[in-house]
């Protein structure tokens, strides 16, 4: 099943039940936002809001991804499909990228808006949070921008707000994707960068723009290989850069080098509003373009779960193992836990040789998240975060097992940084080495697991489950 | 009639009273329901007493993490003066 825009996929889950359509009258200021909030906290159906206030024609669609079976189904597998499933999925379709294809039109220019024409405020650009510093339009988009030197395009989720009907803010961080193009390459040149803003794509093309991938993967490819079929795309009314063809709404202009207006407060994936509100970049838009009826797409961060805690889990969790294997580390397996909002990842290993915990955090630690990393033995379950806590209690010794990373690249979202610290991006990261010695000989110290399956022999296992299930007992 | 906007402070003593000062400030009640929200860059007049600005608009005051302060001031808008208003940061802090 190939959902090549974001109505099959919203036709999809009306078919299974996972979108609740609304065609009461809704507000964008505050009450979409609320309705979407409040499903996510209710792991609820996504919302399509029909009929939107002050904006006739224009629908929103809010937490499009935001549970797994909405994952699931993205991938063209049951809703009811489990987690590792999920990942299994995505892994599969990971293995081959998919080039994209240029049309020479597509749905998202039937409308064209250019020059004393364009205008934010023309979009139902949602009031997501009571408190925020702006409508924010950009919550579930790709961000596309290229490097001038060697062509590489990234497609990247960055929030974004409106100031005015011309003029976009938000956070590039100076470790992301886009934010080493800008800042490396444009900034210093003092030239404006050409930005493409696609919102309401296919949902594959949301989750690889929203997905951190390795540099050299381009987003674009990624999406053609989850989808089994190459992107569709057009070039831009006002740049050459392309977008998929099939978005409700195209937004194009230039990051300016040399302004900073101040943006945020903002409701985020961490569970808070946290980022003081700062001067940020600024986009100017040289043109609109969208859909007929468009459709916005929008999502609710703040507490779990929402899509940056499914997407973390799923891909998240097969990114990072696959990263791992290639730098030829013995991986088990690796989860990122819904809840921690990528903040944690957990990795069970075989530990051939010693301090491979270290090594791993010196892999993973290279950006803002993960902030912390559970290394274990691959005897634990790390999908059970009941084996997980057990094992992080009983394995990990408080001093030596402990290791604390300061200095390090931070995120001006993360809760627990000072004010001081978000201010300048920096951050501390923790390493909870759970995996036994290796130098522990096995005969004299390591401990010996006292569960059913590791403490009985073979026989008397057998005898057990065999009596157990004749009298049985549940 | 009145209008309303609203400005975000780290403090309320960024809000000098007694003088023109520049600020960015949202409108809470334009003439269109859309433009609710739009950032303008104006210099104007502020009071925390609305008492001693009759007939001004009133301000809003929001701190930097959304919080509202409980008590609106007055704001005269003297006039428009931009897009936006320009805020440097250094390179090294830009997020």
């Amino acid at each position: 099943m190939v959902f090549r825009d974001n109505r099959e996929f919203i036709d999809a889950l009306k078919k299974t039940g996972d979108v609740q359509e609304i065609n009461e009258e809704i507000d964008w200021d505050m009450e979409a936002g609320a309705f979407v909030r409040l499903t996510c906290e209710k792991k609820g159906p996504s919302m399509l809001f029909n009929n939107v206030k002050d904006y006739p024609g224009f629908r929103i669609f809010g937490a499009p991804l935001a549970t797994f079976r909405r994952y699931a189904t993205t991938l063209g597998l049951p809703p009811e499909a489990s987690v590792k499933d999920i990942i299994a999925r995505w892994g599969r379709r990971r293995e081959s990228n998919i080039k994209p294809i240029l049309v020479s039109d597509g749905p998202c220019q039937e409308n064209i808006l250019e020059g004393k024409d364009v205008d934010l405020l023309s979009l139902p650009a949602p009031m997501i949070h009571e408190g925020d510093g702006g409508r924010y339009i950009g919550t579930w988009h790709a961000i596309i921008a290229r490097d001038p030197d060697t062509n590489w395009t990234n497609w990247g989720m960055y929030r974004l707000m409106i100031h005015n009907e011309r003029h976009m803010g938000g956070i590039i961080h100076q470790t992301s994707d886009m934010g080493t193009i800008y800042y490396q390459k444009y900034v210093p040149r003092n030239k404006p960068m050409p930005f493409a803003v696609a919102i309401g794509m296919d949902p594959l093309c949301s989750i690889a723009a929203m997905t951190h991938l390795d540099p050299e993967v381009a987003e674009v490819d990624a999406a053609g290989g989850l989808l089994e079929e190459p992107i569709e795309l057009v070039k831009c009314i006002t740049s050459d850069l392309l977008v998929p063809a099939f978005s409700e709404i195209v937004i194009e202009g230039d990051l300016l080098p040399d302004v900073t207006v101040m943006e945020g407060p903002f409701g985020e994936f961490t569970g808070f509003r946290t980022a003081p509100r700062v001067p940020k970049s600024v986009y100017r838009v040289k043109a609109i373009t969208h859909r007929n009826n468009p459709i916005l797409t929008m999502t609710n961060m703040g507490t779990p779960v929402t899509e940056a805690h499914i997407n973390g889990a799923i891909s998240g969790s097969w990114e990072t193992a696959a990263f791992l294997r290639r730098k030829k580390i013995p991986v088990t397996d690796v989860f990122v836990p819904t809840y921690a909002g990528s903040y944690l990842t957990i990795v069970s290993v075989k530990t051939p040789y010693a301090c491979m915990a270290n090594q791993i955090a010196d892999l993973l630690f290279d950006g803002t998240l993960p902030i912390s990393l559970i290394v274990l033995n691959d005897d634990v379950d790390i999908f059970d975060l009941e084996e997980v806590t057990d094992a992080l209690m009983k394995r990990c010794h408080p001093v030596n097992g402990i290791r604390v990373y300061p200095n390090q690249v931070g995120s001006p979202l993360t809760p627990f940084l000072s004010r001081e610290e978000r201010l300048w991006s920096k951050g501390a990261k923790v390493l909870y080495d759970c995996t036994w010695p290796v130098e522990w000989p096995k005969e004299t110290t390591v401990p010996v697991k006292s569960s059913f399956d590791n403490i009985y022999p073979g026989d008397m296992k057998e005898k057990v489950l065999n009596k157990w299930a004749k009298w049985g007992i549940s | 009639m009145i209008k309303e906007y609203d400005t975000f402070v780290d403090s309320l003593s960024e809000l000098v009273e007694g003088q023109e000062i520049d600020l960015a400030c949202r409108e809470l009640t334009p003439d269109s329901r859309k433009k609710r929200y739009k950032t303008v860059y104006v210099l104007a007049r502020v009071s925390s007493s609305p008492d001693k600005m009759p007939g001004a608009d009133k301000l809003w005051v929001r701190f930097s993490m959304g919080m509202l302060h409980p008590k609106p001031w007055a704001i005269k808008i003297i006039k428009e003066l931009g897009d936006y208003k320009h805020v440097p940061v250094p390179q090294g802090k830009r997020t």
